[in-house]
């Protein structure tokens, strides 16, 4: 629910503003001059807003599409993000974004024409080669949708762009937008997934596993190519037990064979973000955990990190083949 | 219940005393102060160095960090009725034109509208919004001290284009704050629960004060300390979690290095 909606002047008469506002006759409007009045001031606390985030919309005047951190693609030679949003619906208690913003308020950047633009610029640059461009960096490309239709603009514009390939990440169900449209070879939508147990206790608000796992099945019954990504994996005492129910469960209900990649990384953190977390979560458990510091970032303990990495390799092997899967390992 | 409340006039702050039953505390100290069960009004007098400096005040006298603070007041409005209250969601200070957004976490149903605090009485009320003296001055002299969604204002339409600022005096005041009791009370309990989360959210850990009066640590070692004295308590949660056994510590550096092994003996290796 959005009781509160912060738009900058100078976007009163956008069309996507007035679709918004439109949709929450109810919420109060509260014009800034710049999002950033309301979303960068050093006093706030993520968690405190976390319980009531409100929606500010916003324009992105410049670095709207950026180099992918090193290791973060799924093959491929070019890697771009570009983020439509700031901060997610979903209230996860690893997220970095947390480290990163000091507000929860949702940033929607409504202008879309000038994404695209900025996309077309980084493709020309790559001529003739294939570029990717991952949208769930700074938030969850789908949970929003309802709001955002980050669907219903982009994916037509990628649509005639067979070389610029799209990454979808989600924890969401929201997959209406995509079922509406014809499948598309260049995107590919990828669920990110832990065990149930540790999703119900670490991942707040985000739908089971099950449900996830039913809107991808709707998906790729309608063609759309999927990835699964096992990132961050968490440990617990059992977490052998937890994955490998995890595996079965993913892998009896998708079919492998339409798969398009699955990838793996273990929690890891830069050290900043990490403190600004157990600042926010001083009781949490995860943040309590077997981790340690190391060239400013914080993961699991050296053995323990490769441990779980290799059990669950090994365990993917059983059901995928080499190819598809990719070792994520880069830093937020 | 621990929250501040920051009020410009005597009249405006009676209700207040009133209804929360507070009780005047030093009757030497340089502004009226009063106080009942962690809740502390301070009357500041009008203008924003007197709200700044009322607002500096009452923290220096409790030096804790992440309090409620409200300021409530009587404030002119440019369409609003006579009576209406509203918390306050932007905060606009014309002399300097900076803004100011206290983040609306409260779910509350109060209703919020946006203020321009000026440095004159306002007689033409241009916009259609609050206009007051003090609130620009408090919000930024509080948020240093708690975050911005512990800092609220809520202000009661006192004047409007079509009754002016001349009639209105203490007994208009005092009637206009106290007919909005009922919404006051809902968000002073509201914001002082939403203090409670925030200080909560950093209780030490009880073998802290111990460890702290028998060895000596270093700055970068109490935070050491403090974070392995948390990490026992949140892995072996109570009845388990007894006092770490450091008797035979001889240093601080012994400590922090029995506490890691402790702590590390806790993780169940695949
Ligand atoms: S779903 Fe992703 S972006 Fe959203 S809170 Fe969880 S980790 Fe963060």
């Amino acid at each position: 629910m959005i009781d509160h909606i912060y738009i900058e002047s100078g976007l009163r008469e956008h069309p996507r503003v007035v679709e918004i506002k439109q949709r929450y006759t109810s919420a109060t409007i509260v014009e800034c001059d710049r999002y950033g009045e309301v979303f960068n001031p050093k006093a706030q606390n993520f968690r405190l807003q976390k319980s009531r985030p409100a929606l500010i919309l916003a324009d992105k005047p410049r670095g709207r599409v950026q180099q992918a951190p090193a290791g973060y693609g799924i093959g491929g030679d070019h890697h771009y993000y570009f983020s439509h949003m700031l901060n997610c619906l979903y209230d996860c208690r690893y997220c970095f974004l947390q480290g990163m913003y000091r507000s929860a308020h949702y940033v929607l950047f409504v202008n879309y024409e000038d994404f695209m633009r900025d996309i077309r610029t980084t493709l020309a640059a790559h001529p003739g080669e294939d570029v990717w461009f991952y949208s769930g960096y700074d938030c969850d490309s789908l949970a929003l949708e309802p709001v955002s239709r980050f669907c219903d603009y982009f994916l037509p514009e990628f649509a005639g762009l067979p070389h610029a390939k799209l990454e979808l990440r989600t924890k969401s169900t929201q997959v209406r937008g995509l079922l509406k449209q014809p499948a598309m070879d260049n995107v590919v939508v990828a669920f990110s997934f832990t065990p149930q147990e540790v999703s119900a206790a670490l991942e707040h608000k985000v739908p089971s596993v099950q449900k996830r796992l039913d809107a991808m099945l709707q998906l790729q019954r309608a063609g759309w190519q999927l990835g699964l990504r096992f990132d961050p994996v968490i440990y617990s005492d059992n977490f052998k037990q937890q994955y490998r129910e995890l595996f079965a469960q993913v892998f009896a209900t998708l079919d492998v064979a339409l798969l398009h990649s699955v990838s793996i990384g273990a929690f890891r953190l830069p050290k900043q973000f990490f403190k600004t977390l157990v600042r926010l979560h001083p009781h949490e458990a995860l943040f309590a955990g077997p981790l340690r510091e190391e060239g400013g970032m914080v993961s699991y303990q050296q053995s323990l990190g490769t441990e779980m990495i290799d059990f669950c390799t090994e365990e993917l092997a059983r059901y995928i083949p080499q190819a598809l899967l990719f070792p994520c390992d880069y830093a937020a | 219940m621990s929250i501040n409340l920051v009020v410009a006039l005597m009249p405006e702050a009676k209700p207040l005393i009133s209804h929360f039953d507070l009780a005047a505390v030093n009757t030497r100290s340089p502004l009226p102060v009063f106080q009942r069960d962690g809740i502390r009004l301070i009357v500041s007098g009008i203008g924003a160095a007197a709200a700044a400096a009322a607002t500096g005040y009452l923290f220096a006298q409790q030096q804790q960090r992440d309090l409620a603070w409200l300021n409530v007041g009587v404030a002119g409005h440019g369409c609003l009725a006579i009576g209406e209250g509203r918390l306050i969601h932007k905060i606009s200070e014309h002399n300097s034109g900076r803004n100011w957004f206290p983040p609306q976490t409260l779910k509350l149903g109060v209703a919020s509208d946006a203020l321009n605090s000026v440095s004159r009485i306002e007689r033409r009320y241009a916009q259609p919004q609050f206009y007051d003296m003090e609130a620009a001055a408090y919000y930024a002299t509080a948020c240093r001290f708690s975050s911005g969604e512990l800092v609220q204002c809520f202000k009661i339409v006192s004047d409007n284009p079509s009754h002016p600022v001349d009639a209105v005096n203490a007994d208009t005041a005092r009637t206009l704050i106290g007919a909005q009791m009922k919404s006051l009370d809902r968000v002073v309990t509201a914001l002082s629960a939403l203090s409670d989360t925030a200080i909560k959210a950093v209780t030490e850990p009880a073998a802290l004060d111990a460890c702290l009066s028998r060895w000596s640590f270093t700055v970068t070692q109490q935070n050491q300390l403090y974070r392995l004295l948390q990490r026992l308590e949140i892995l072996e949660p109570a009845p388990a979690n007894k006092a770490p056994d450091l008797g035979h510590c001889q240093s601080a550096t012994a400590v922090l290095a029995a506490l890691n092994r402790q702590v590390n003996q806790l993780f169940v290796q695949p």
